[in-house]
């Protein structure tokens, strides 16, 4: 007899929660309610459960309106870039990636003005391309197509490493604001 | 006629195009979702409003990285869970930085009458503060933000039994904490007599 009590009050325990979620037959609800009846230390066990269960389901009156939390929305939030161009970004964002691009800023500039750098840089390229030139600073360099070519492609591979340095710089100002 | 919602991708990019309100509408509708999660790591501390405020302040300046390969509402969660933890994490840090004693369970959690609403809510928090932080995060999904098992299954990443489960347990060790004398309600007045 006792046995099955045991069993009885081991069976309300386990199928207490499917009562509170409403997923019982009318069967079970009905053995439920009659093991109840006769069993104290599950009416007990019921009530206890039956005031948690009311405690948790008034929770959702606990939600603060959202409002409070939002932050104070002004722009959009920036695009992602992709994820490719962050990698480029982010190597030339390195120690190296940067010292090279100070390098190639630094080239490109005395390459403009032809102050002595840039002028040594010239003689020293196309003396490489085998073109002689007797005074650099006051006559035109005679060069063939093929060092006009290179010296183009020199020349934009500048101005594309000044395109990404801005790039990286912007990048950062973005990740840092 | 009631205007269709609009779906949660759609909000995401009307918030891309500048629309402060949109993100106001998708924030909204995952707000007790959220909310119920930090809950759920920090229980009933003072910091869930700060850490509130930066899930949400983080989820907005990072809406341009969600790529839509998970639901917003997995994306959300996982956001507050980690700041929540995060703050956790630095607390249990600081907690342990001086010497503690061991606290009792606090009278006040067992009200003569837990029939009050406020002293209702304070015993069944005073509970759910000492449970595991799983379970209590399974069962503030499930409550507090009114989730089934299977919302809350696939916002944690378990199956769905396991979710069940979770919360089972949780209202199972709630109820082994509520039966201790300290916290049985009318053990006050037991006391004294």
């Amino acid at each position: 007899m006792s046995q099955h009590l045991n069993q009885n009050c081991e069976r309300f325990e386990a199928m207490m929660d499917d009562w509170f979620d409403g997923s019982l037959s009318a069967a079970e609800q009905r053995d439920l309610s009659e093991h109840r009846s006769v069993c104290a230390s599950c009416r007990e066990s019921f009530e206890l459960s039956s005031r948690i269960e009311d405690g948790l389901v008034s929770r959702q009156s606990l939600v603060p309106p959202v409002d409070s939390f939002l932050p104070a929305i002004a722009p959009a939030p920036a695009r992602a870039l992709h994820p490719r161009l962050v990698r480029v970004f982010r190597g030339l964002m390195s120690p190296a990636g940067t010292a090279a691009l100070l390098v190639m800023w630094v080239t490109m500039l005395t390459f403009h003005f032809r102050d002595p750098i840039g002028t040594w840089l010239t003689r020293f390229s196309t003396e490489r391309l085998g073109v002689v030139s007797q005074n650099i600073t006051s006559e035109l360099i005679e060069l063939s197509r093929g060092d006009v070519l290179t010296l183009s492609a020199i020349y934009v591979a500048l101005a594309l490493a000044v395109l990404a340095s801005t790039g990286a710089i912007t990048l950062r100002y973005i990740r840092n604001s | 006629m009631e205007m269709p919602h609009p779906h949660d991708s759609e909000l995401v990019a009307r918030t891309l195009r500048g629309d402060g309100r949109a993100f106001r509408d998708l924030v909204e509708r995952h707000h007790a979702m959220a909310y119920a999660v930090v809950r759920g790591v920090l229980g009933d501390r003072d910091e869930v409003e700060d850490v509130m405020q930066i899930v949400y302040l983080k989820a907005y300046q990072g809406l341009a990285s969600y790529r839509g390969d998970a639901r917003f509402s997995t994306w959300l969660y996982q956001i507050a869970r980690r700041e929540a933890l995060d703050v956790s994490s630095k607390r249990r840090i600081d907690a342990a930085d001086i010497d503690t004693v061991a606290i009792p369970a606090p009278a006040h959690h067992a009200p003569d009458v837990a029939t009050s609403e406020a002293s209702h809510r304070e015993w069944i928090q005073g509970a759910l503060g000492e449970i595991d932080e799983t379970y209590r995060t399974a069962i503030e999904l499930r409550y507090m933000a009114e989730k089934s098992y299977e919302e809350i299954a696939e916002l944690m990443g378990i199956p769905v039994g396991t979710a069940k489960t979770y919360v089972h347990r949780g209202k199972v060790e709630m109820k082994r904490i509520l039966s201790r004398p300290a916290w049985r309600v009318g053990s006050s007045s037991e006391r004294k007599a």
